[in-house]
């Protein structure tokens, strides 16, 4: 069980890292003229979080259809 | 990393809302700052050839100044109100942090304020605030 849980943690720190940095470089201007987030840029990483999020279950709920049915091809 | 009061504060003052009543706000106060500023200017002529006392003099000059620090106010309050939430309904919008942010809320801005002079008048005023703007944005660099 815990060689499982620790592979889940770690997809879930990949995930993470994920979402994080390919929103940072959609979202952010490098120029950096302030070290706050502006209203462009927070609605920016709100709405990349929200659209990564529903990738991710879209595409997970996709692979968990596409495992079922290779386990029930299997079991016949 | 940003403590959570940060966290809260930033959320606060990202809001469009916010930003609207505080603008204006300032446009008001900045507004009656302007209006008894130049109240004082104004010529403090007799009337009817009276001879009217200094106090009467002066409660005529502050009653003056009051009503035209108070227009002042409304103009400037209208003003910052119109400009800094279009600006952040525009930023919200297109999610981005650049120039054409000001360059439309000026446009915005200038169009509404002068909506009582026909379409000719309104796109005079929509490219004069634009200019405006962005040159004042390019000027106090902020973007």
């Amino acid at each position: 069980v815990v060689p499982i849980a620790s592979q889940e943690m770690e997809y879930r720190v990949e995930l993470f890292n994920k979402m994080v940095s390919s929103c940072y470089e959609k979202c952010m201007d490098k120029k950096f003229k302030d070290g706050d987030l502006n209203v462009g840029e927070a609605a920016c990483v709100d709405r990349c979080t929200g659209k990564y999020w529903q990738t991710v279950g879209i595409v997970g709920s996709m692979l968990g259809a596409a495992d079922a049915q290779a386990q029930q091809q299997q079991m016949r | 990393m940003p403590t959570q009061d940060d966290m809260i504060m930033q959320d606060f003052m990202n809001n469009c809302a916010v930003k609207t009543v505080l603008a204006t706000v300032m446009g008001g106060f900045l507004g009656a700052a302007m209006g008894v500023f130049f109240g004082a200017f104004d010529p403090m002529t007799p009337t009817e050839g009276e001879k009217q006392t200094i106090v009467q003099q002066l409660k005529k000059a502050g009653r003056s100044t009051l009503s035209k620090s108070y227009s002042y106010a409304k103009g400037f309050a209208a003003f910052g109100a119109l400009y800094s939430g279009s600006e952040c309904v525009f930023e919200q919008t297109r999610a981005k942090h650049d120039i054409y942010n000001s360059a439309y809320a000026g446009c915005f801005t200038g169009g509404v304020m002068a909506r009582s002079s026909g379409p000719q008048g309104m796109a005079m005023g929509c490219a004069t605030m634009g200019a405006l703007s962005v040159c004042m944005d390019k000027f106090m660099e902020l973007h």
